[in-house]
């Protein structure tokens, strides 16, 4: 709970500087919001195409006439954890909230590879930019958030570097994928828990994952994004887990 | 928040306070509280914490993903399956962590065929999956790895799910419940079959197009090809003996639904909840009402059913449930201080803090404890006479009695207690003779015309309360005035609470290897930012964390809970307590912060009390 906490408050008053450790919990996170005859929230199930593969996405539709800032949640690898609670109380203040399962994971087509993934992402901001989405689903297209969770986190911080019209960008526990082989201890423990933990993912093992990942270490080294995110909100969530020092 | 709600049975208590009649409700709107479960996160278990697993459950030869959700606490704890829909676009996954921490598991599977999981869909296949995953469930080696107690396995599924979970809990006589969340009918008749609806083919040529191995077409066919058996109206005879909640939307599901709970009840079972809630098929902007109701009757069930179950819980007599766990701080999540003793159905108050009376019909709505019904308190003791132990005394005397409390109330504490009742007698003079009046309405609802008196017995140490369920015995301890805590001897435990109050060996001696000793602290690390003058009451009247640690390991109860520790939540804390240039929740001291002081001097089992816990 406390981490949805977090974020809505990032989302309701998007400049904190401090570290916050205890916080009350908002309203849209613990009660529904008045009933909206005219525009009722809504849920609608999407195909939004990338490079040729049809990705499933579900998108949570706020109440009210809008347009609605929107964000995107991307969940990580392989997305056994798609914070749906989250994406609900984030819905219940009044945004948009878009999930979609990456290229070759949980039954969308295509293959998975982390460079797919970043296209992907992409491919869903292109798409709550196009104007027939914009329309249909009442959103805002200057007030795009995305937020990510492990991978996803890193996927979040690699579209927002990439995309100065990304307005906010939040980071939960995110997997710096450019220090995959920083300490060949850490490397070993990780490959074996990958090995076991990818079965919805298709097209892609953990040594190939590695292997990609340790070509891209340059550009994928999330601490040099920090310069092309400094003048937009950026909110890092820590766990006690194993992607914290990488974190900060 | 609001909808309309039908009950009947033996869960009618839930709504007498709104209705004062029979067993069956219909139609009436109703407010349900919705559980700590649903709005705020339990206090950590560091040896077993909530976790994760995502096991592959096999079925038929082909594996299914599933997410598996696991509480906190060594467990075993009760089990939800939950199923999701046709193509599962919702998968009411902020419904699985409500339910988490109510303190049960969630098992999400994939059927096959959706998701990613491997084989084909279909109808026939996803009621497979749902019987695999049950037996997966009760497999001894996983209910032991994954802390599964396999006699309280609850299917809850919606929409389509709602079908598969009726069916199945139907054909598996060893699941102990349903919840159908707007379950969507399959049979020909039902709202299903409107197949010249131009929308039913673009929906379910959609639904079909996310899954493997089907096309709607195959779909209808199957449920066309066995009416009966895709009729879930079918299953009634096989469920009536089982907790069955029927959760109804404004969508094409309704008449269906209504009749299913109808259905049931005719064919007598007496444990049907119906909730209608005024929202669509996905329950967009009922998610935390429909949590609500799910995590409030999955409470209901256990409490009710759970006393005749089986040999492997062993039915504990003697339940602490804390109504407030506060101080004086005006803390909106924590009201003053009041612990209940229930033993079967009796109530033994331990303080009546502010909110006493809200928090003990709480328990009964939210947790299943009759015996907390305002009218049902008729035993009270209170450790001492400050403002936040006993600023709920007149609530406790007047609202017991005009809530049905049939004879005076019994309260036990220090010297002063007979003048305090006197004077609050005194104050609500108009009141009382208003309704004792022969002519006042009030009495056509049966309240006892002499049941507003109270007996105050002002006590000293020793025993000093002997019924047939419970000894009492009062022990010295040091607070700012005249002090006692409590240990109360029942048929199966022993439960020792401190009140406010400085380390004494009393307590030590009266736990001696208690049960459950419940006792103040207050941190370190809060205090120190504290001004002098509260530091030094503080080290007179109270105990820190550091010597409760001390304390707990010299009197070594087997739980250790923690109660009445001051903090300020955030935005509360009055100007002159905080240091200069602090921030606004300097003085906000959270459940992390009491764990870690006593976790790291103290290694036996204990929990940071919150309001409405239940040990």
């Amino acid at each position: 709970m406390l981490n949805l906490a977090m974020i809505l408050a990032l989302l309701g008053t998007a400049w904190i500087t401090r570290p916050i450790q205890a916080q009350q919990t908002p309203t849209p996170v613990i009660a529904d919001p008045i009933a909206d005859k005219q525009f009722p929230p809504g849920l609608s199930v999407l195909t939004i195409p990338s490079t040729g593969s049809e990705m499933d996405a579900f998108f949570y539709l706020a109440s009210g006439a809008g347009p609605h800032g929107t964000v995107v949640l991307l969940h990580g690898l392989p997305g056994y954890e798609i914070n749906g609670d989250l994406a609900q109380s984030i819905r219940r203040a009044g945004w948009n909230v878009l999930l979609f399962n990456y290229r070759g994971t949980w039954g969308s087509t295509g293959i998975f590879s982390q460079s797919s993934a970043i296209e992907d992402t992409a491919a869903v901001v292109r798409f709550l930019r196009d104007p027939a989405s914009i329309a249909t689903y009442r959103i805002d297209p200057r007030r795009l958030v995305i937020i990510g969770h492990s991978f996803g986190g890193f996927l979040a911080g690699y579209e927002g570097s990439h995309d100065p019209d990304i307005i906010a960008i939040g980071i939960i526990s995110a997997t710096n994928l450019g220090r995959i082989n920083f300490d060949p201890k850490e490397r070993d423990s990780r490959l074996k828990r990958w090995q076991t933990q990818l079965h919805p993912v298709h097209g892609a093992t953990a040594s190939d994952l590695f292997a990609e990942a340790e070509r891209h270490a340059k550009e994928w080294g999330y601490v040099q994004w920090a310069d092309a995110l400094r003048t937009r909100p950026v909110l890092l969530v820590e766990a006690d887990d194993h992607f914290a020092a990488a974190g900060t | 928040m609001i909808w309309a709600m039908k009950r009947i049975g033996c869960l009618a208590f839930l709504l007498c306070l709104v209705l004062w009649s029979g067993n069956t409700i219909r139609g009436q709107e109703s407010v349900q509280q919705v559980p700590a479960a649903v709005t705020s996160d339990p206090s950590p278990d560091p040896a077993n914490p909530a976790t994760m697993a995502w096991p592959d459950i096999l079925s038929h030869g082909s594996k299914m993903y599933s997410v598996l959700y696991i509480a906190s606490g060594s467990g075993p704890h009760p089990t939800v399956l939950m199923l999701h829909g046709f193509p599962g676009n919702e998968k009411n996954l902020d419904l699985a962590f409500s339910i988490r921490r109510a303190g049960w598991n969630v098992l999400v599977p994939f059927y096959r065929g959706a998701w990613g999981s491997g084989g084909t869909f279909s109808f026939t296949h996803a009621v497979e999956d749902t019987q695999a995953s049950i037996d997966f469930l009760r497999d001894s080696e996983n209910a032991k790895k994954f802390r599964i107690d396999p006699a309280h396995i609850v299917l809850v599924g919606h929409s389509m799910g709602g079908f598969i979970a009726a069916y199945a809990a139907a054909h598996e006589p060893k699941v102990f419940a349903a919840a159908l969340v707007s379950p969507g009918n399959l049979g020909p008749g039902s709202a299903r079959q409107r197949t010249d609806d131009p929308q039913f083919w673009e929906r379910w040529n959609d639904n079909a197009s996310r899954l493997v191995g089907t096309t709607a077409q195959q779909l209808v066919q199957e449920a066309d090809s066995d009416p009966a058996k895709w009729n879930y109206m079918n299953c009634v005879s096989l469920l009536k003996n089982r907790p069955v909640l029927v959760l109804e939307a404004d969508d094409r599901n309704t008449s269906d639904n209504q009749e299913l709970a109808s259905r049931l009840r005719q064919a007598g079972d007496s444990e049907v909840t119906e909730i209608h809630m005024h929202t669509d098929h996905p329950f967009s902007d009922h998610r935390i009402a429909m949590q609500a109701a799910i995590v409030n009757w999955l409470g209901i069930i256990t409490a009710v059913r759970s006393p005749s179950q089986g040999p492997e819980k062993p039915t504990t007599r003697t339940k602490v449930v804390l109504l407030g766990t506060g101080t004086p701080v005006p803390d909106p999540d924590r009201s003053g201080p009041a612990t209940l003793i229930v033993v079967d159905d009796r109530a033994y108050l331990v303080d009546f803090g502010p909110g006493v009376v809200r928090r003990a019909e709480a328990a009964a709505l939210t947790r299943g404890i009759t015996a907390a019904r305002p009218g049902n308190l008729k035993v009270a003791f209170v450790t001492h006479l400050h403002s936040d132990h006993t600023a709920g005394y007149s609530d406790l005397i007047l609202t017991g009695w005009t809530s049905g409390r049939a004879v005076p109330l019994e309260v036990y504490g220090p010297s002063g207690l007979q003048s305090m009742t006197e004077h609050i007698l005194q104050a609500y003079r108009v009141d009382i003779e208003t309704r004792t009046n022969p002519d006042a309405a009030m009495r056509e609802i049966g309240r006892s015309p002499d049941a507003w008196k109270v007996n105050a017995h002002e006590i000293k140490a020793g025993v000093i309360y002997k019924d047939e369920k419970v000894t009492v015995t009062a022990f010295a301890t040091k607070h700012a005035m005249e002090s006692y805590g409590y240990r109360f001897d029942t048929p199966d435990r022993t439960i020792v609470i401190s009140g406010d109050t400085n380390p004494v060996d009393a307590t030590i001696k009266a736990c001696n290897g208690c049960d459950v000793l419940i006792h103040e602290a207050q941190p370190l690390e809060m205090q120190a930012k504290m001004p002098e003058s509260v530091q030094s009451f503080v080290a007179r009247y109270h105990t820190t964390t550091e010597q409760l640690a001390q304390l707990a390991n010299k009197a070594k109860p087997k739980l250790l809970v923690i109660y009445h520790t001051i903090t300020f939540p955030p935005g509360i804390a009055p100007p002159r307590l905080l240091p200069p240039d602090a921030s606004a929740d300097a003085l906000y001291v959270s459940p992390e912060m009491l764990q870690k002081e006593i976790s790291s001097r103290y290694s036996g089992h204990f929990a940071i009390g919150k309001d409405l816990d239940v040990y």
